[in-house]
């Protein structure tokens, strides 16, 4: 379970450009729901998605990952906790264009205690062909269509087998046929246990999940189911 | 095991890698061969000088001295005795503390190489003077050339170093022949009877096999020696200087985080990788420099050791190869510093927003 508990963030404090990213947010997310995240540019959605993915820091309150306290981790134990619990679906995919598909789906490995290098083949292999993109893999990033890149970055946030799943604006660059088709494979993913946390600012997407969490200037302003 | 796999990973990814090592290979072919053209240009220079073959009798303090040792001398003598030899005409010099200047055979003509009468006292062991008689005539054979040796005299050593004795021989055999010829590597030719060539304007001289006009050696003496001789090394000195430039440039380039880089690490940290990023790229850098850096150092080395040189070149002014890869570390610290500075200021969020 994911826990924010009177989180907040303040980017500049005490400067002239002081900016309270979140104000005091609460959240409980179940182990194995998919929730989304919702709020105009600027609301504090994406600030709170990098908080649960330990890619940011809070300023105050406490942040649980099953019951243990994240905010009191070093930096290394952070890194653990992203390579092996948390799987990211950037915005824009932030693959690495020139490299291939298989190479992109293989670097969380490298860091990954949960791999021997000698599997890593088969992994990545088998995450492809879950998300059918096997015949993708050697192919070059920057060759692909963006449902394939979009594909490509769902398969490298499952190689290492997270418990989390966090995406940030994964349909928006897509047409919609094509990010029904992600959106699928979302629920996809929520069905084989894992906890899904989208961030989006479509409510198509966001009434095809469990529960939305309306976020403005910072603050929770409401919740539905 | 885990943090080399993942620097391999990212080394291997790199196309330019590969070309980067090319390229150094490349230039090592380029630098050894000016290296062995340079050692080789000796001979262009000296046939530019009319310089030609032709046997002769040369001084030179090693020549016979294996043999002599082998000869049933007593020990002691080896190393240190002195030969007049080449060709087909010998006259040897055994240690001054043992023996003395002997006659020389030349082209059927006896010549005796000692004309002062300062030196007439040696000190000789009574051991070798039963071995080789005076004015008794021993054949010889050395390095396949047979030749005569006779006993005339002695030769003083007590105020003289072997240095000394080969030059009083030299400038001996010079003054009473005016024709005999001396060998010798160039420098110390040059440098040992300089004051010979000043006083004997028509002798003729054989440096390293080839025979030169004494006045013609005063020139090298002044010119190839001073300037030439260093200007080959410093030519050495500058393609090291270009070879690691070159190196460390690329290297900069292709390692210490450039745009891509930084992009790249973004990500990695994103998934799982914490800022050990900077060791990483830093023992990046290390390794694919080290692979240029070593290769040049393996190649030159072997190239001094073919030439008969040291393993490493002789140590002169303005640096050697050791000189120009500091200068080259110097560059490589400060870029991978630059390169580990741009990854420890990045943020992985921001970097990765700018598409």
């Amino acid at each position: 379970m994911i826990k924010l508990d009177s989180v907040t963030k303040i980017y500049n404090k005490g400067k002239d450009n002081e900016v309270i990213a979140l104000d005091n947010a609460c959240v409980e997310i179940v182990s194995g729901s998919a929730i989304a995240i919702m709020g105009v540019s600027g609301s504090g959605k994406s600030t709170m998605l990098n908080i649960i993915g330990c890619l940011d820091v809070m300023t105050s309150g406490e942040y649980y990952i099953d019951d243990k306290k994240v905010s009191t981790l070093k930096s290394n134990e952070l890194a653990e906790i992203r390579n092996a619990k948390i799987g990211f679906v950037l915005q824009e995919n932030a693959l690495i264009n020139s490299e291939s598909v298989f190479e992109n789906v293989k670097l969380p490995l490298c860091f990954s205690k949960k791999y021997k290098i000698k599997e890593f083949k088969h992994r990545v292999m088998e995450v492809l062909e879950s998300l059918n993109i096997e015949g993708l893999y050697k192919r070059k990033v920057r060759d692909l269509s963006g449902g394939q890149r979009q594909r490509v970055a769902i398969a490298r946030a499952l190689v290492n087998d997270p418990d989390i799943i966090l995406a940030d604006e994964p349909t928006s660059a897509l047409d919609s046929k094509t990010a029904s088709e992600i959106m699928a494979i979302f629920k996809d993913l929520q069905s084989n246990g894992k906890t899904i946390i989208i961030v989006t600012h479509d409510k198509h997407v966001a009434d095809q999940l469990d529960r939305t969490v309306y976020i403005k200037d910072g603050l929770i302003s409401d919740t539905e189911e | 095991m885990r943090f080399f796999y993942s620097i391999y990973n990212d080394l291997k990814q790199r196309k330019c890698f590969t070309i980067l090592v090319m390229i150094e290979l490349l230039l090592i072919m380029l630098v050894g061969g000016i290296y062995l053209q340079m050692f080789k240009s000796d001979e262009v220079f000296l046939q530019k000088y009319n310089a030609e073959y032709e046997n002769a009798v040369c001084v030179s303090s090693d020549v016979l001295s294996d043999y002599i040792g082998r000869d049933g001398l007593e020990e002691g003598t080896m190393g240190a005795s002195f030969g007049l030899s080449y060709g087909d005409t010998y006259a040897t010099v055994i240690n001054p503390k043992l023996a003395e200047i002997i006659e020389v055979e030349h082209k059927g003509k006896w010549f005796s190489g000692d004309t002062s009468s300062e030196y007439r006292e040696a000190i000789v062991s009574d051991e070798l003077k039963n071995v080789y008689k005076k004015n008794e005539i021993y054949d010889l054979e050395v390095r396949g050339v047979n030749s005569k040796i006779k006993i005339i005299g002695y030769l003083g050593a007590d105020s003289m170093s072997i240095d000394d004795f080969d030059d009083v021989v030299a400038y001996n055999l010079l003054f009473a022949y005016g024709d005999m010829l001396v060998c010798d590597d160039i420098d110390i030719v040059a440098e040992e009877i300089n004051s010979v060539i000043a006083t004997t304007e028509n002798a003729s001289f054989y440096i390293d096999n080839y025979k030169l006009n004494s006045k013609v050696l005063g020139d090298l003496y002044d010119n190839y020696y001073n300037s030439s001789y260093n200007s080959r090394y410093f030519s050495y000195y500058i393609m090291g200087v270009l070879v690691m430039l070159i190196s460390v440039t690329i290297v900069s380039m292709l390692v210490c985080a450039s745009e891509k880089d930084i992009r790249k690490n973004s990500i990695k940290y994103i998934v799982g990788n914490n800022k050990s990023v900077v060791l990483s790229e830093s023992v990046k850098a290390g390794i694919v420099f080290a692979v240029p850096f070593t290769l040049n150092l393996f190649i030159v080395s072997i190239i001094n050791i073919l030439n008969g040189d040291s393993m490493y070149p002789s140590i002169l002014p303005f640096g050697t190869f050791f000189t120009t890869a500091s200068i080259a570390l110097i560059v490589y610290a400060v870029s991978t510093t630059i390169g580990i500075i741009r990854v420890l200021i990045s943020k992985p969020l921001i970097i990765l927003k700018k598409q």
